[in-house]
């Protein structure tokens, strides 16, 4: 701790911070107040008048069977897609860390994905499978697997579900062979030593020691899937068929915008930043300590 | 029996070529010391040995068996790092039970020889501690104790004691030296502190940018160096070395300075360099007969003795005298034993 008599007062501080604080009243907390009091309203279907219901957006929200099920979805979109683009992204990272030639050019390559718009992404998955057109669902239909996502939620969310792990891989790859990297190297030296073959110097040396940015990861990514995956759902699905695929945040967009049920969307935003609050506070208060060696 | 041999030993990075072929033959139980400045090629030497760095010719065996293409685990070695490399993320029982467990000992095997390992070395409270929670010297142990517990033939150190303070590494110094002796283990240990090597060595070998310079006991290397290399790395303050002329007659002619009588043996004529240890010169406050005149320049107070940095001549001198001898204050004169002189070959560096 700095003492008081290291600085006097001084407006600089102030000025400096500033911008940023201005930049967040306007863009964040003023739009989060707007939701939480659109939350509290009912509008006519022709936007003349509103009415302030206090909670009963929320009330029947929670009566809703189809918004319960949007919320299993989204829970299992997210374990999906966290679960797979992590997994994936360790794997290559493992074999990434070993390679020796070339290793700039190789690593280059498997960050490209991240650089690609959400959107564009889903469009690239979509023309790969697309039931007509797509090189992909023909080459399934050699096989005799008929593939068509506009008529089968389950290959639906299939489509998403890879679409989204995919362009989050690279973002993973990056944070996990960083982590790898900075593993020294005579502690794996002294495993080789100890009678440890490279699969199990990975589990029991490295897979420990890089446990904070796994758990940072985790957050990252269960966050991207609930809010940073619109833009791929929005190109591959619009979140049918039947709404198989609409997870919290499309139903936000599909309820407020196309269904111009605002004050239901506004209680759904609510819910939403209620869940991101709850996720910062477990990253912060949990897992940022619980990791030590 | 577990002696190491190494024969003809090269490695190349590329095209550079690090060590350029290494004899050493290690007996059984023998505590050899690698010893020569940073990047001469020791920790290399040391890591092939290990099978941490491939061999790129020569042969390396441990025991009978020539041990190129064996990896590290098999080569019935163990190996203390100089940051010590302990696991962070286990226990110091775990850390050390680590290698028992993929040996597939039973569980109470393993627990006997941690335990012994840990009653040899003072941890037996700290087994159930992390390596964070543990002091420089105890961290020091731990990585000994791991490597005990292997039960190995031959102990690899790569400067295990750098880490620590001064005083702790006297005492792991000898712990070290007692705990290898009481094991019977053959012991390769590289440092490039020439007390460490002075100390602990049974056998030295002075290594200078990728050749061996000289091998042998530490009263070898410090008495008749083979090279001004070794007469200038071994021994603090180094040993003395003026440059001048030997007649091949027993005078060695330093300009400015005179002749000085020289044993008659060196039957070198030109060119060489005359060395002679700081604490090898005889001092005297009166000019005689075959002395010669120091300039005092400085002196270090040692508490057990001085070093006096001085002049003959126009070359830079230092006298070592014990604290028991008056410190000369109006003339200093130094006489030059015959058993104490070096000569040495000025274009090759080897001696003459």
């Amino acid at each position: 701790m700095l003492k008081r008599v290291h600085f006097g007062p001084s407006w600089l501080p102030f000025a400096l911070v500033a911008p940023q604080i201005l930049i967040t009243l306007v863009f964040f907390m003023w739009p989060a107040a707007q939701a939480v009091y659109q939350s509290f309203l009912i509008e006519d279907a022709f936007g003349l008048s509103s009415e302030f219901v206090w909670l009963d957006n929320f009330y029947e929200l929670f009566a809703d069977d189809i918004y319960l099920n949007t919320f299993f979805r989204t829970g299992y979109f997210s374990l999906l897609v966290a679960g797979s683009s992590l997994s994936i992204a360790l794997f290559l990272a493992a074999m990434a860390d070993r390679v020796v030639k070339a290793a700039l050019v190789y690593r280059t390559l498997l960050i490209w994905p991240y650089a690609v718009a959400p959107v564009l992404a889903g469009t690239l998955w979509l023309f790969m499978f697309d039931p007509t057109l797509g090189i992909i669902s023909y080459l399934l239909d050699q096989f005799g697997y008929d593939w068509n996502h506009k008529l089968r939620g389950g290959q639906a969310m299939g489509l998403v579900v890879m679409a989204a792990t995919w362009k989050q891989i690279s973002y993973n790859f990056l944070f996990f062979l960083a982590a790898m990297q900075s593993v020294p190297k005579s502690l794996l030296e002294a495993a080789a030593i100890d009678g440890a073959g490279p699969a199990r110097r990975f589990w029991t040396i490295v897979f420990p020691l890089i446990t904070p940015t796994t758990f940072f990861l985790l957050v990252v990514n269960i966050v991207y899937a609930f809010f940073d995956t619109f833009g791929i759902i929005h190109a591959v699905t619009e979140g049918g068929p039947a709404g198989q695929t609409t997870i919290l945040v499309y139903k936000v967009f599909t309820d407020g915008f196309i269904g111009l049920d605002l004050g239901g969307s506004a209680a759904q935003s609510v819910i939403l930043m209620a869940i991101v609050i709850l996720i910062t506070v477990v990253q912060f208060r949990y897992i940022e300590k619980k990791v030590d060696y | 029996m577990a002696q190491v041999s190494i024969v003809d030993v090269k490695k190349s990075y590329g095209s550079i070529e690090v060590l350029h072929g290494i004899d050493v033959e290690i007996a059984h139980g023998e505590f050899i010391v690698i010893v020569g400045p940073s990047g001469c090629g020791k920790s290399t030497l040391l890591r092939m040995v290990a099978g941490l760095e491939s061999v790129t010719s020569g042969e390396i065996s441990i025991g009978e068996r020539v041990v190129n293409d064996v990896e590290p685990k098999d080569r019935d070695i163990a190996m203390v790092f100089q940051n010590y490399a302990l696991y962070p993320h286990m226990s110091v029982y775990n850390n050390m039970a680590y290698g028992l467990k993929l040996m597939k000992l039973s569980k109470e095997e393993i627990n006997t020889r941690v335990d012994k390992a840990a009653e040899l070395l003072q941890l037996e409270d700290f087994l159930q501690r992390r390596p964070r929670e543990l002091s420089g010297g105890q961290r020091q142990r731990v990585a000994m104790g791991r490597a005990i517990v292997r039960d190995p033939a031959v102990f690899l150190f790569d400067e295990p004691l750098s880490n620590l303070d001064a005083k702790l590494r006297n005492q792991m110094r000898i712990e070290i030296r007692k705990l290898q002796r009481d094991l019977d283990v053959t012991a390769i240990y590289v440092t490039h502190d020439q007390v460490e090597a002075m100390t602990m060595a049974d056998r030295i070998v002075v290594l200078n940018d990728g050749y061996v310079e000289q091998i042998g006991t530490p009263s070898e290397i410090y008495h008749t160096p083979e090279s001004v290399f070794v007469a200038s790395f071994m021994g603090a303050p180094p040993m003395n070395l003026v440059s001048g002329n030997a007649n091949g007659k027993g005078k060695f002619t330093i300009e400015g300075l005179g002749d000085i009588d020289i044993p008659k043996d060196y039957s070198f004529t030109g060119k060489a360099l005359f060395g002679i240890r700081p604490e090898s010169v005889e001092i005297f406050s009166k000019q005689s007969k075959g002395s010669y005149p120091l300039e005092l320049e400085l002196v270090e107070e040692l508490g057990a003795g001085r070093i006096l940095h001085t002049r003959l001549g126009n070359e830079t001198f230092t006298v070592h005298m014990p604290h028991t001898d008056e410190l000369p204050t109006n003339g200093l004169f130094v006489k030059f034993p015959e058993n104490a002189i070096h000569l040495f070959d000025p274009k090759s560096g080897k001696r003459l």
